[in-house]
């Protein structure tokens, strides 16, 4: 149970001295976790009999490379409601009938913000159109609203995580609600991933796609953009240009026939986004195959005329019920004279 | 003591202790639907309560002579006006401090959790308009947050005269929330969702098969707003704590019922005229629950019915 904090000692490995010293007058020896006489002899774990014991000092060489400390007894831990891991995502989804929503943005488009104002409207009981049903990550969104779990500066993680951690940094994962729709009462669960910023950099940068593999059980993607900068005369070729980018990427990624693509510019309080920059973007998008949708949001606002949160709801709402047509139900074939099956009609 | 239990959990100031002090003279009077089987050997926490209240006040948060005995108190009850199953009320020897601790951190010692595990029953405290209370983050709040941490939300300087927001200055990073800070300000609904979601994973069956039942207990009914009042306590949930609202109405493995309770029926701290005419009834005679029964908002005037409802005979 003794380690020594002095650089480069062996003293764990060999039980000697590094400096020649007597172990009893070596002050870097740590005796910090069990003092000899805090426990019995029957008690003592055999690598600390040996090492009681200096005459056998020889006897290290049998306990080299195993832990230096024993675990601590700690509290039991409750099940956590943070984000989730893909597993606890897959489990989710095999479960009940989940709407797995791919976020992809250029930088500092509000990605975090969005969520963050959902979560806020559910809070207040304001949401347009739905409320607050459960959450298997609600201490997730509680946390990161409040800033108390924040990506490790520097260096976020590089892969989602596979099952929920109890760790202080923000796990790349899964966020996950169910909501109310009040017209109705039908539920929806939804996964939103959390996903470090820099994840979106590399996807258009460096086309590093294969942290997004999971956007291919997404049912819809939000294309998040920074509203300010569309709405910028000076930065808006770029902006769109970048979007375009970002959505070649995106066309590499998702399988055939693509899901439902919504462009989702944020700052709508600052502005609003040109009808001709959005005709830009989803021309892009008929190109590589996929339609898209338009859905502004103002997460926050400083303009007295746009509500905070506004647009969040429709944005939810267009993302849980599509637009197509529903087709009929077994329609009628006045053509056919060949074949009837009138007896497997209940009407 | 019986094998089968109940225990009362709440956040801080959620009413646990004064809710037992006013229970304790019912069981002596033996009134009610909650009788107990005989008197605990340590009543020195209930009784403190009780004095308390029938010295016309309720019993300070901050009454430390109230945590004398407090450890592990439990009484032996049987409902159906004393005919029912011999059942045991737990309350943990935790305050409503550490519960909030236990849903930051998610961790809880190892002899509660078994007591959790062992119960089929719980009783869940929300105070009305406790000062302890903590609402949820509001949108300015949630941006100086964000304005902290990412260039998401910062704003940039502008010229359109609308407001300005708040900025990321160095005073306001000095000041983040530390974790102790954090969960102390997890808002009170959070809490109650989480405690909830703990008891749906912990508590155990029930002897019949049937699932746990859980009360939920707005304390201090009297002091909410007429109209809500009338509307009932589903409502008041739903106006006041929209996320526990929601999630008690989304179906889970416990059968969940919502009361609205009264100990006394009136203010004892803030309407003397109520004070004056308290003191010349029994406090067993005195206080009411609201319930939603067949559709309708009914008031009964019997205060072990939350307790009775969660032992379920």
């Amino acid at each position: 149970m003794r380690a020594c904090s002095f650089d480069d000692c062996t003293f764990e490995i060999t039980g000697r001295c590094i400096q020649g010293s007597p172990v009893a007058e070596c002050a870097y020896v740590l005796r910090d976790v069990l003092e000899e006489g805090d426990i019995h002899e029957e008690e003592k774990p055999h690598s600390w009999r040996e090492v009681s014991d200096e005459t056998q000092a020889t006897t290290w060489e049998a306990t080299a490379g195993q832990a230096v400390l024993f675990r601590l007894e700690g509290m039991p831990r409750l099940p956590s409601s943070m984000t989730l891991g893909t597993e606890e995502a897959r489990d989710l989804m095999s479960s009940e009938y989940t709407t797995m929503v791919g976020i992809v943005g250029l930088p500092d488009s509000g990605k975090t913000a969005c969520l963050v104002s959902a979560y806020l409207l559910l809070s207040k009981g304001q949401f347009k159109g739905y409320s607050y049903a459960n959450s298997r990550s609600l201490m997730a969104f509680e946390q990161i609203t409040r800033g108390s779990r924040q990506w490790t500066s520097g260096e976020p993680p590089s892969q989602l995580t596979l099952r929920t951690e109890l760790v202080d940094d923000r796990q790349a994962g899964f966020l996950h609600l169910k909501l109310r729709r009040n017209v109705d009462g039908r539920l929806f669960n939804l996964l939103l991933p959390d996903l470090p910023g820099e994840w979106s950099n590399t996807l258009i940068d460096k086309a590093d796609s294969e942290r997004f593999n999971f956007i291919r059980s997404a049912t819809v993607i939000w294309l998040m953009v920074d509203g300010r900068e569309f709405a910028d005369l000076e930065t808006r070729n770029y902006a769109i240009h970048r979007t375009e980018l970002l959505i070649g990427r995106l066309a590499d990624i998702v399988t055939t026939p693509a899901p439902r693509v919504i462009l989702v510019p944020s700052w709508r309080d600052r502005g609003v986004f040109p009808a001709e920059a959005f005709e830009q973007i989803k021309n892009a998008g008929l190109v590589a195959g996929i339609n898209i949708t338009f859905a502004p949001i103002a997460s926050f606002s400083d303009n007295a005329a746009v509500a905070p949160g506004e647009g969040v709801g429709d944005l939810f709402d267009i993302t849980l019920n599509h637009d197509r047509v529903c087709p009929e139900f077994w329609p009628d074939d006045s053509e056919s004279k060949v074949r009837k099956l009138c007896s497997f009609r209940s009407v | 003591m019986a094998s089968r239990s109940v225990v009362l959990i709440g956040g801080p100031d959620s009413g646990k202790t004064n809710y037992l002090g006013r229970l304790w003279p019912s069981f002596q009077k033996r009134k009610g639907e909650l009788r107990a089987e005989r008197v605990p050997d340590d009543i020195r926490y209930v009784e403190g309560a009780t004095e308390h209240l029938m010295k016309g006040k309720f019993a300070p948060r901050s009454d430390r002579n109230l945590e004398v005995g407090r450890a592990d108190f439990s009484i032996e009850v049987r409902a159906l006006q004393g005919a029912g199953e011999l059942r045991t009320v737990m309350v943990p020897d935790i305050s409503g401090e550490l519960w909030t601790r236990a849903v930051a951190s998610s961790e809880i010692s190892a002899e509660w959790l078994s007591i959790l595990k062992a119960a089929e029953g719980a009783v869940l405290f929300v105070r009305h308009d406790s000062d302890q209370n903590v609402q949820p983050l509001d949108w300015v709040n949630a941006r100086a947050v964000l304005n902290m941490f990412t260039k998401e939300a910062a704003p940039e300087a502008n010229n359109s005269g609308v407001v300005q927001p708040i900025s990321s200055s160095p005073e306001e990073t000095d000041s983040l929330p530390s974790a102790e800070q954090s969960a102390a300000a997890i808002p009170t609904q959070v809490l109650l969702c989480e405690l909830l979601r703990y008891l749906e994973i912990l508590l155990a069956d029930r002897a019949d098969g049937m699932a746990p039942k859980v009360s939920v207990v707005i304390a201090a009914w009297d002091l909410v707003d007429a109209s809500t009042r009338s509307a009932g306590p589903l409502k008041y949930l739903e106006r006041q704590f929209p996320l526990f609202a929601g999630r008690l109405s989304c179906k889970s493995r416990l059968d969940i019922k919502v009361f609205g309770l009264s100990i006394v029926g009136g203010d004892l701290d803030g309407d003397e005229i109520f004070k004056k005419q308290f003191f010349h009834k029994h406090v067993s005679d005195q206080g009411y629950v609201v319930v939603h029964t067949s559709g309708c908002v009914e008031l009964i005037e019997d205060v072990t019915l939350p307790i009775a409802w969660a032992v379920g005979d």
